[in-house]
């Protein structure tokens, strides 16, 4: 019986051929050096770190047994192994041996070390649209999400194409075009001048009688508010009026009152009222104390019917005795809300049709529009008749009596399925040659640097530059990157790159412990990304030292999260550079509250899973899964014990030692910041313990039921057997191999850049790209151009 | 044919959801003899609860069949001679906490690697060469986010979580000009095809090694694309099945999990009796957020995550009890309606369980797994070895065999399942 799961057998299989060949050569090589120094320990029902050599295959098309040998060939050759205890090997017997692997897996590594086909991701997809038409498409969500590879979505090998995708193509191309000619009418305009005390409901009656004197406190321009919590505070009057979806201005007059300080106002948008549809958060505002001031902010309503909502942050709630009320609130005056401020129709519509009326449009003007668009979307010189079939398509369409506009869509609606579109066009100048040392075509190089640094397609400076066949000039590839990166479409790399290196995209993975950490709010939660964010963003524009990743002298602040690192000297929720004082423990991304959130799970911290983290964003290693055979530890909050007393016992087995020794140290540093990023002396527990100084949490003022239990012991001793007393001492220790840093990150723009995984014979163009960054001290602009001049940048 | 044994509108209104039922006989009526011909309708549910289930309460401490029904078993306890329950099963190979979760129904290793590549899951696997006879070859639902379904390319079956669209997806019919708009949409999706297949041929000469193969994948989706979409035109000028049903609202408030998953569970029903599929999936996520269900103050996630604290545990058993008991509800209606004069449960297969062995330290062995139904022997505690688990994928081969499939194997299989007997 013929299985049909054998079809499953992936299509790379026919490459595996070359290596199976070579296998039985260099097992027989290595067998006396296994044997004589490895097989006592990593052989039989237990060995050693899980590792058995006896049943460990040596066909390395297999990804995981390359990366088992990697690893094998790394702690031999950093003298990890053999153990220091045991029969040191001859040198000359360890280089050979060295030299043997390191020959097997790079000659595995040739058949992988091409960029794969790289389809676009759905970010690149939407990005690409929206710059070929000019056009605001929403189209991200309809196309299915994207593998990573490498810890990247944009590697080619992980990009993978199927029905499902392709049915998601056509839909995506329909809501594209839609986007792109806009809607058959134009959308109801609104202005609409509203008072918070004017709201009506549906019958027509006053919507806050009830809060009055009780909640809020009517005044003579308006209503006060003091609630930050429950606040009934929606423009219901807005929500009526069904507006359409669409970018709206609003502006609120307000004023702080019966404070000694600014109160922060913020608004959120969308479907405030029902909380069922789409609703988001429009922004924070400080508002100044007694004199009033207009808030003005434009924000996208991306469902129709939605509305705005303000209220206030970090007051205290009332629900009764408004009018005598003494505490903070804030004063709304009138309201304006302003839009939809898009034009209509679209001006990606006009921009498409030109000057051709589509009420007499022919099969001609559909051809002068199909050739006009296809070189830019293609992203490369177009052959002379390559138009036609999307041409054809169009004609028969015409022929069935179609409108002129469905026939135009179809046509393009082929263009932007078409693989020509769908996949980067990475070819060799010379298209005859399949040899990997060849060169890229001018336009694929165009290609690569745009979707590096701008996750879109080339604009037409770069497309000219290919033209001209500049782009393997080093001085205009630099001139083109400074460029680039100066350009506001820059800010992509930040979030896609940067979002997928520190995972910032999983920062709302876990929700903290209400009980454990009641002071976490929406505000917390935003800031602490803005400041990765801008932090990283002064690095790249000022082309700062990468050392900057551990330790700096400065981060971006406002004051709730500067009072959340203990600092009471940032005033305003306004997100601003601030120069740390000499003695903080903040500075680098490692103290910050977004890395240290993703970093752990809500409740606890795991020294380990920080360890990884650590080793692998920041300093290149590559950490091992833990042996399958091996139970994690249970976290326990129960306040008897720490974590690191459970790890103690763990660590206590010498196999286990082996790799926790490296992993563990920076967790152990981190061990002062709780899950959230705050600093800790003590654990909290929710167990027995010793009752906070407070009984309402900071910022929220939630009920305080966590209880302070063991100390913290952030101390430790790293592989390398220096002793640290807190995470100041340990940032310092890492400080020390600045060219590591430095390849950590190289690693990860190279992945990034040139969308395929790093392999082992990847280490010499490694190696250039840190070498040639060293006088700049590693700048990190200066690491994105030595990537971009590396060879294998260049190369297919 | 259809008939019911015992008050099932009561079921739903204890479930707190107002549908009325289906005029079973009109759609029993137009099932025409050559199906019954065929022999029993063969189908597959399974069912992953992403934030784990509280191994005490599920896992009995008795093996074979005289086991004492733990907490949640108890629940589904007049099922018991209809399923079996598992334990020390895992899939080899497969860790990264939740991350484990992609490889649930595919088994496919190291999805938390950093170059893991997806395989096909079993769903999809019988839905490729079994999926024909219905409107849809499968369905995959999903609390919130990724589904459980994969293809065989390794790309996730995007997953539908709306209630109210898989009821329309199921039953209604549209207005005619909507019907004639979506005819047209279906063919324009083919000339569009036609002509992208052409353009990929024209690639296909440019290029060389591996993009072959990538380009390979692209001529399939095409290819599999178009057979789609003569599918789904000609289901589309045949009538939808009638069910009395109406459409569902669906649930307002994102943390009311109990009602959004009895309705999935009712769209999941509707979508086996009408025969519109026999292959469905529903991942349960969980949720960041705390659920409303009395007595429930802290958010799932973070309960699953209970550090042994004796509260969450008591909470986390409320929430899963929930979820035991919308599973309850489930398989009671499926045993409780017959078509061809077997109940649809002994022609439906439930799998049941989580990716997550111990959600608290986010370990993946041990993963707690329950079969009901379809044609196998059950009413036992099937127990395995703790530290050395035992191949869940085995038992997924004995689950597609019983589908009437010729396979040998499936991912990590090395076998069928040890002690699971098949009535056919």
């Amino acid at each position: 019986m013929k299985s049909p799961i054998l079809i499953a057998i992936p299509v790379l299989l026919s490459f595996a051929v070359e290596a199976i060949g070579q296998s039985d050569s260099w097992r027989e090589e290595l067998k006396p050096y296994l044997s004589t120094h490895c097989l006592d320990c990593h052989q039989g029902d237990e060995p050693e770190a899980g590792l058995d050599l006896t049943k460990l295959p040596f066909d390395l098309n297999d990804l995981e047994v390359t990366r088992r040998w990697t690893q094998i060939h790394d702690r031999i050759s950093k003298g990890e192994m053999p153990p220091k205890d045991a029969p040191r090997p001859q040198p000359k017997e360890n280089s050979a041996t060295l030299t043997r692997i390191a020959k097997a897996i790079s000659a595995a590594d040739r058949s992988r070390s091409d960029v794969v086909l790289r389809r676009l991701n759905r970010v690149e997809y939407e990005n690409t649209v929206r710059t070929l038409f000019g056009a605001k498409v929403r189209v991200k969500q309809a196309l299915p999400a994207d593998t990573s590879t490498d810890g990247f979505d944009n590697v080619g090998e992980g990009l993978a194409i199927s029905a499902e995708a392709m049915q998601a193509y056509l839909r995506a191309a329909e809501i594209t075009l839609d986007a792109v000619f806009g809607s058959p009418k134009a959308p109801k305009q609104i202005d609409m001048k509203t008072n918070l005390i004017d709201q009506k409901t549906h019958d027509g009656k006053p919507q806050l009688t009830r809060q009055l004197g009780a909640m809020f406190r009517k005044t003579e321009k308006g209503i006060a508010i003091f609630q930050s919590g429950y606040c009934p505070s929606n423009i219901v009057n807005f929500a009526r009026l069904r507006a359409p979806a669409g970018t709206y201005r609003v502006t609120i007059e307000a004023r702080a009152i019966q404070s000694d300080v600014p109160v922060t106002l913020r608004v959120y948008a969308g479907d405030t009222i029902v909380n069922r549809r789409e609703r988001h958060l429009a922004g924070y505002f400080d508002v100044p104390v007694d004199e009033w001031t207009t808030i003005e902010f434009e924000d996208e309503l991306v469902e129709s019917g939605g509305t705005f909502q303000p209220k206030c942050y970090n007051t205290r709630d009332i629900r009764k005795g408004a009018d005598t009320y003494e505490g903070a609130g804030i004063e709304l005056g009138d309201i304006r809300i302003v839009g939809p401020l898009e034009e209509w129709p679209p001006p990606s519509r006009s921009r498409l049709l030109g000057d051709i009326d589509p009420a007499a449009g022919t099969i001609e003007d559909i051809r002068t529009i199909v050739k006009r668009i296809l070189p830019q979307a293609f992203r490369r010189k177009v052959d002379p008749d390559e138009e036609s079939d999307y041409i054809q398509i169009a004609q028969t369409a015409l022929d069935q009596d179609r409108t002129f506009i469905d026939a135009l869509r179809l046509s393009l609606k082929a263009v932007i399925c078409s693989p020509d579109f769908l996949f980067l066009d990475e070819a060799t100048a010379d298209s005859d040659s399949n040899d990997s040392s060849t060169k890229l075509s001018q336009f694929a190089i165009a290609n690569r640097l745009s979707y590096f640094l701008w996750s879109t397609m080339p604009d037409e400076q770069l497309l000219g530059a290919a033209r001209k066949g500049q782009l393997s000039d080093t001085r205009v590839l630099r001139r083109q990157v400074e460029r680039m990166l100066v350009d506001e479409k820059a800010s992509a790399f930040i979030e896609n790159f940067a979002g997928q290196w520190l995972e910032l995209r999983e920062i709302d993975f876990t929700e903290p412990d209400k009980d454990l950490y009641p002071e976490y709010d929406e505000l917390l939660r935003v800031t602490m990304i803005e400041e990765t964010k801008r932090f990283l963003h002064e690095i790249l524009k000022e082309d700062l030292s990468v050392t900057n990743f551990i330790d700096s002298d400065f981060t971006y602040l406002n004051e709730r999260l500067a009072r959340h690192y203990g600092m009471t000297n940032v005033i305003g929720q306004e997100v601003r550079r601030v120069t740390l004082p000499k003695e903080s423990v903040r500075g680098g991304l490692l103290t910050q509250a977004s890395i240290l959130k993703i970093t752990a799970n809500g409740t606890n911290t795991s020294p380990v899973l920080r360890g990884t983290w650590v080793l692998e964003k920041l300093l290149g290693h590559h950490v091992p899964p833990p042996p399958s055979n091996v139970a994690a530890v249970e976290p326990d909050i129960r306040g008897a014990t720490t974590i690191r007393q459970q790890l103690k016992k763990h660590r206590s087995d010498a196999s286990c030692a082996s790799c926790h020794n490296t992993i563990d140290p920076p967790g152990f540093a981190l061990e002062s910041f709780d899950p959230i990023g705050g600093w800790r002396d003590r654990y909290r527990t929710v167990g027995e313990g010793e009752r906070p100084k407070f009984g309402q949490a900071p910022f929220t003022y939630a009920w305080v039921r966590y209880r302070l239990g063991l100390p913290v012991d952030a101390t430790g001793e790293t592989v390398d057997g220096e002793a640290f007393d807190d995470i100041r001492k340990f940032k310092q220790l890492l400080l020390r191999d600045k060219p590591q840093i430095a390849r950590g990150i190289a690693e990860k723009l190279f992945v990034y850049a040139i969308g395929r995984r790093l392999n082992f014979s990847d280490r010499s163009a490694i190696d250039k790209i840190v070498e040639h960054s060293r006088t700049s001290g590693y700048g990190f602009r200066e690491l994105i151009h030595q990537v971009v001049l590396s060879e294998p940048f260049s190369q297919p | 044919m259809f008939s019911r044994k015992s008050d099932r509108r009561q079921f739903l209104r204890a479930a707190g959801v107002a549908l009325s039922l289906p005029v079973l006989e009109s759609v029993a009526a137009r099932k025409s003899f050559a199906q019954q011909a065929a022999g029993p309708r063969r189908r597959m549910v399974a069912i992953n609860i992403g934030l784990g289930l509280h191994a005490p309460n599920i896992i009995p401490t008795a093996t074979g069949r005289d086991y004492e029904l733990p907490t949640y078993l108890k629940l589904i306890g007049d099922l018991r001679e209809q399923f079996t329950v598992f334990s020390g099963v895992s899939h080899p190979e497969v860790a990264g906490g939740h991350l484990s979760g992609k490889s649930f129904l595919t088994a496919a290793k190291h999805p938390n690697s950093a170059g893991f590549k997806n395989t096909i899951s079993m769903d999809q696997l019988a839905a490729e060469q079994l999926g024909t006879a219905t409107r849809f070859a499968s369905l995959s639902l999903s609390s919130s986010g990724p589904g459980l379904s994969w293809s065989r390319a390794g790309v996730e079956i995007p997953a539908e979580t709306r209630a109210s669209r898989i009821y329309q997806k199921l039953f209604l019919a549209g207005k005619a000009e909507d019907q004639a708009a979506q005819v047209q949409r279906l063919r324009d999706g083919k000339s569009v095809l036609d002509v992208v297949l052409e353009k990929a041929k024209t690639m296909q000469k440019r290029i060389s090694g591996r993009d072959k193969a990538k380009l390979d994948q692209y001529f399939d989706a095409v290819r599999e694309t178009e057979k789609r979409l003569t599918k789904a035109e000609a289901w589309t000028t045949r009538p939808k099945p009638k069910v009395d049903a109406k459409q569902p609202v669906d649930v307002a408030d994102r943390n009311r999990i109990v009602e959004q998953m009895e309705m999935m569970y009712e769209m999941m029903f509707l979508a086996i009796q009408t025969d519109s599929t026999r292959f469905l999936t529903y991942h349960f996520t969980g949720m960041n957020a705390v659920p409303i269900i009395p007595g429930v103050t802290i958010d799932y996630h973070n309960l699953s995550h209970h550090g042994k604290d004796p509260k969450k545990i008591e909470q986390l058993t409320t929430v899963e009890s929930a979820v035991i008991e919308g599973l309850a509800g489930f398989l009671t209606k499926l045993s409780e309606t017959t078509e061809n004069d077997a109940t649809l449960l002994d022609q439906t297969m439930v799998l049941f369980g989580s990716n997550l062995g111990n959600a608290s330290s986010h370990d993946s062995k041990n993963m707690p797994m329950l079969l009901a139904g379809g044609q196998f022997r059950h009413g036992q505690h099937l127990a395995f070895d703790k530290q050395n688990n035992y191949t869940l994928a085995n038992l997924y081969l004995s689950m597609l065999q019983n589908l009437g499939l010729e396979v040998d194997s499936f991912a990590s299989s090395a076998g069928t399942m040890r002690g699971l007997a098949s009535k056919v």
